[in-house]
């Protein structure tokens, strides 16, 4: 259930919490507003994101100006898939480049988000500018957004059951050392042979 | 996207809503706009409609600019300023007072939430910073403090506390988090602490006798009741965004506030003390809410004054107690996972739990605090290359700042902790690293940990002279256009390392630290004058003559004896006590008769202070002068043709401390010694008898320097100090023999 409810996945853990005769620990209401900021994300709308999060709570951009920044950056980032050049130049100028002056630890990644235009599509371009573009980076900002949500409603950021399954991995390599034991196969949960080192 | 607003509606306001959160350059833009923000603040009583607006518009309008109002009270001076200066503060208190049990609960929200914004920004602007040194003083101060001011008066008051109370658990956390943020000077704790609602006021104002006068927030049974009860009963919920707040709000109340903190920490039998909760909130899993609870439980621990001495007792209740936060503390420090914002507290909390308290510093560093926070400070300051990253994150250098706050803290007053942070834990070099930092607060921690490693005599050579940190402080010291707070610290450091022991003396002399000094003995500037004087008295004990000349002739004899009357009396103390140190020695006597305008005006000096200077350092201080002065026989006559100095001994001997009796009784020795005749003057001041009578009724008394002194002078005027005694019994010898001699 907590799973469930962390990651947003409301009518899951709306399902699952009849089935189990569970109640839920928080309000089904706000899983689905952390729900819709995060398909706002995936999908590129960095702008509905950003109302969503301030209509939910207007605290929380204002108090986390990494956050912020994060969401501009992705914006920009936006822009210069769409092929929206110009706007892209005019964004950087009017809002990435003042949170710059404002806090000089942006300005690494700002100068990395700015070489995907210098790189345009070229060959060339190294793979620490390029993975801006993957959808990977939009789950990481979704994922940035959503821990700061749940802290600010302080509830525990990571779901605890990848907390256990971290843990579980790390106590099988620890007793690996000493003895045989059969290892949890996290493709499939079954337990199968050891598998030589 | 930032735009010019014409018509407020609840899209646009929704839109610049959307544009200043997070963006300081947006909040600039929109605060300078007068005509706006006049409209804005004026939304939040009195939005604009018109008649095809649909239902709950109004609400809505009041709630954006509400959002609106609070965004902008942070991150952006020139926003607040319009804030002060169109008094949006006045609007959203006016607008709390109104609230009706019909309001919504987004609409209350946000009206607490925005007043409480704007609190704590005002806070904040008039100081004390509540985490480590603020960096700059800011121009709107004058304004914001009468804004803060307002917000503490009774019928204010009246409005928002009993809010706390509210069903809606975001409109309590609010005010609790008001309370927390604002609180921060002695006044305004006591308004609040005292505070108790109007409906208990009436009933105790009648009393036994109903036309008594009481003072509206005076309610002798219920002083620090109704908060405390309030505050505690929120603190038992289970919401622990309110918890928190809640905590928060205990510990700025309850900061050097003793009644407070005694009655949380006690409990009738059979109760638990709130303290008790507090605790076992440190333990919860929730770091913000540890920090918070940690935090109030050390500002309850420390609310009575810090034990004198190293035998003071703890109760071991209390040392449970400061185990325990210590524990949590460390903790946090520790932690990779822990924020760098979260190790700051953490680091500034103990900071507060140790400053000043040598069981406690002791106490932390048995539990290992020192090893966290030395690891964790190496671990964040790059020691290869001396230039620190200009853009190192804002956090780091915050972080930088408390670690070091702490370290001195611990440091400050025992040599095996000292030791165990040079040679153990090898900050030096991470200390003298950060003396160049940019950030104001890094800078000053690191003076803090040079002024603590400069306490120890014996380790003055290898720590600060060897390692080239008393240098490096003094270049700091030497430098034009520093911090203000900065130049304080650096200033403690060069007091100790100019004394007669300290290998720098010479190379700081030849440097041009006197001409320093005298600049800073110059200033409006009380703290540096007072650290300038103190400097300046190390710096004669034991000097030789042509010292003790130039120094004397840089501060300028006038000056001096301008200083002896200054309204502050440390400043006068230290002014007697640099005149000691020149009179110590005949040479020194010499110099100060020649050069303070002779004899009537120097011992004029001295006998104005000792009849009449309140204070009683400053008298001891005069009377070491005096003392120093008759060693030198060529002066003595001199002293002896003065009848109102020999009053001042004479009263001195009768009526003085014991501290002061002894350089008394010294003077009057010599003088007899030296001066056969000397008997006829002090027959006439009536010394003779007075030593007669000190030494008569030899009363049996203990060994113990400190014994009691019973009223305004002695029981039969007989002397209970064997030291006094003794040197008396030997004046009037020789006063006795003088006088056989005599004819």
């Amino acid at each position: 259930m907590d799973y469930l409810v962390i990651e947003g996945y409301k009518s899951a853990a709306e399902e699952f919490s009849k089935e189990a005769s569970l109640d839920a620990p928080v309000d089904f209401d706000s899983i689905e507003n952390r729900m819709n900021i995060r398909e706002a994300l995936q999908r590129g709308d960095v702008g509905d994101a950003i109302t969503r999060v301030n209509d939910l709570n207007p605290d929380i951009l204002d108090t986390n100006p990494s956050l912020y920044f994060h969401l501009q950056q992705q914006k920009l980032i936006e822009f210069i898939r769409q092929g929206k050049i110009a706007d892209a130049l005019q964004f950087a100028q009017d809002e990435l480049a003042p949170r710059g002056e404002e806090s000089p630890e942006f300005l690494a990644e700002l100068e990395r988000t700015m070489a995907l235009l210098a790189f345009e599509s070229s060959p060339m371009m190294p793979t620490s500018v390029s993975e801006l573009l993957s959808p990977a980076q939009r789950l990481k900002t979704a994922a940035e957004v959503n821990a700061a949500i749940l802290e600010s409603l302080s509830q525990g950021k990571e779901a605890k059951l990848v907390g256990l399954l971290r843990l579980l991995c790390w106590g099988e390599a620890m007793l690996e050392e000493r003895a045989d034991l059969p290892k949890l196969d996290l493709n499939d949960g079954t337990f199968g042979e050891r598998t030589p080192r | 996207m930032i735009m010019t607003v014409t018509t407020l509606n609840v899209a646009t306001l929704k839109a610049v809503k959307n544009a200043v959160i997070g963006n300081r350059t947006a909040k600039g833009h929109y605060g300078r706009d007068e005509m706006f923000v006049s409209r804005l603040v004026e939304c939040i009583n009195d939005p604009p409609m018109s008649p095809s607006d649909p239902e709950g518009t109004r609400t809505n309008l009041r709630i954006e600019a509400a959002h609106i109002l609070a965004s902008l009270s942070y991150g952006s001076p020139d926003a607040l300023r319009m804030l002060l200066r169109l008094n949006a503060s006045q609007a959203l208190l006016y607008a709390v007072s109104t609230f009706k049990p019909s309001d919504s609960v987004p609409l209350k929200a946000a009206l607490t939430r925005a007043l409480r914004a704007l609190a704590a920004a005002i806070a904040d602007t008039v100081g004390p910073s509540q985490w480590g040194l603020s960096p700059t003083v800011s121009d709107l101060r004058p304004e914001a403090k009468a804004a803060l001011d307002n917000l503490f008066q009774p019928d204010i008051l009246d409005v928002y506390i009993p809010l706390l109370n509210d069903p809606s658990p975001q409109v309590s956390t609010a005010i609790a988090q008001l309370i927390a943020s604002s609180v921060r000077d002695s006044t305004h704790r006591t308004k609040v602490s005292d505070w108790c609602p109007p409906g208990e006021r009436t009933v105790e104002t009648k009393g036994k006798r109903g036309w008594e006068k009481r003072e509206p927030t005076k309610s002798p049974s219920r002083q620090s009741g109704w908060i405390a009860r309030t505050l505690t009963t929120l603190l038992r919920q289970k919401d622990a965004k309110l918890q928190e707040a809640v905590l928060s709000a205990l510990a700025s109340l309850t900061k050097e506030n003793e009644p407070l903190a005694l009655r949380l920490a006690r409990a009738p039998p059979g109760q638990e003390p709130v303290l008790s909760t507090v605790l076992s909130l440190c333990k919860s899993r929730n770091t913000d809410l540890q920090l918070a609870a940690s935090l109030c439980a050390t500002n309850i621990l420390r609310a009575p004054p810090a034990p004198k001495s190293h035998l003071s007792y703890i109760s071991p209740a209390d040392q449970a107690t400061a185990i325990t936060i210590m524990h949590v503390l460390n903790r946090i420090i520790s932690l990779d996972a822990a924020s760098n914002p979260s190790k700051t507290k953490a680091c500034f909390i103990l900071y507060h739990l140790v400053t000043d308290h040598r069981l406690f510093c002791q106490l932390a560093y048995e539990r290992n605090c020192l090893v966290q926070v030395a690891q964790l400070v190496t671990s964040i300051t790059p020691l290869e290359n001396t230039e620190f990253d200009e853009d190192e994150p804002e956090s780091v250098s915050r972080l930088r700042e408390a670690a070091l706050t702490v370290v001195a803290a611990i440091a400050m007053f025992d040599n095996d902790i000292r030791t165990a942070v040079t040679d153990e834990f090898k900050i030096i070099p991470v200390v003298q690293a950060s003396l160049s930092h940019q950030y104001v607060g890094v800078r000053y921690a690191a003076c803090q940990c040079a002024r603590a490693l400069s306490r120890a005599v014996a380790a003055l050579r290898t720590n600060i002279v060897d390692t080239g940190l008393g240098m490096s402080v003094f270049q700091l010291f030497m430098k034009e256009d520093e911090d203000r707070q900065v130049m304080h610290a650096a200033s403690t450091v060069v007091c100790n390392i100019v004394t007669d022991f300290s290998p720098l003396r010479s190379t700081l002399i030849e440097q041009g630290v006197i001409a320093r000094l005298v600049l800073l003995l110059n200033t409006h500037d009380s703290a540096l004058r007072l650290n300038a004087l103190w400097a300046f008295k190390n710096l004669l004990y034991k000097a030789t003559p042509e010292l003790k000349r130039q120094v004397m002739n840089s501060i300028g004899w006038q000056e001096v004896r301008h200083l002896f009357e200054d309204p502050d009396h440390r400043i006068r103390e230290q002014a007697f006590h640099i005149v000691r140190h020149v009179a110590d020695g005949v040479d020194g006597v010499d110099l100060l008769f020649s050069e303070m305008g002779g004899s009537e005006v120097l011992l004029g000096h001295l006998a104005q202070a000792i009849e009449s200077d309140d204070d009683e350092d400053v008298v001891l201080q005069a009377v070491f002068v005096l003392a120093n002065m008759a060693n030198s026989a060529a002066h003595q006559r001199s002293i002896l043709a003065d009848s109102r100095i020999l009053k001042c001994l004479r009263d001195c001997l009768i009526d003085a401390k014991v501290e002061i009796r002894r350089p008394a009784i010294s003077c009057v020795l010599e003088l007899v010694r030296q001066n056969p005749r000397s008997h006829r003057e002090l027959h006439e001041a009536k010394i003779d008898s007075t030593l007669r009578h000190m030494c008569e009724h030899t009363l049996h008394v203990s060994a113990s320097p400190t014994t009691l002194r019973l009223g305004g002078g002695r029981q039969m005027g007989a002397e209970d100090d064997l030291e006094v005694q003794d040197k008396a019994r030997q004046a009037l010898h020789w006063l006795e023999h003088n006088a056989d001699m005599d004819v």
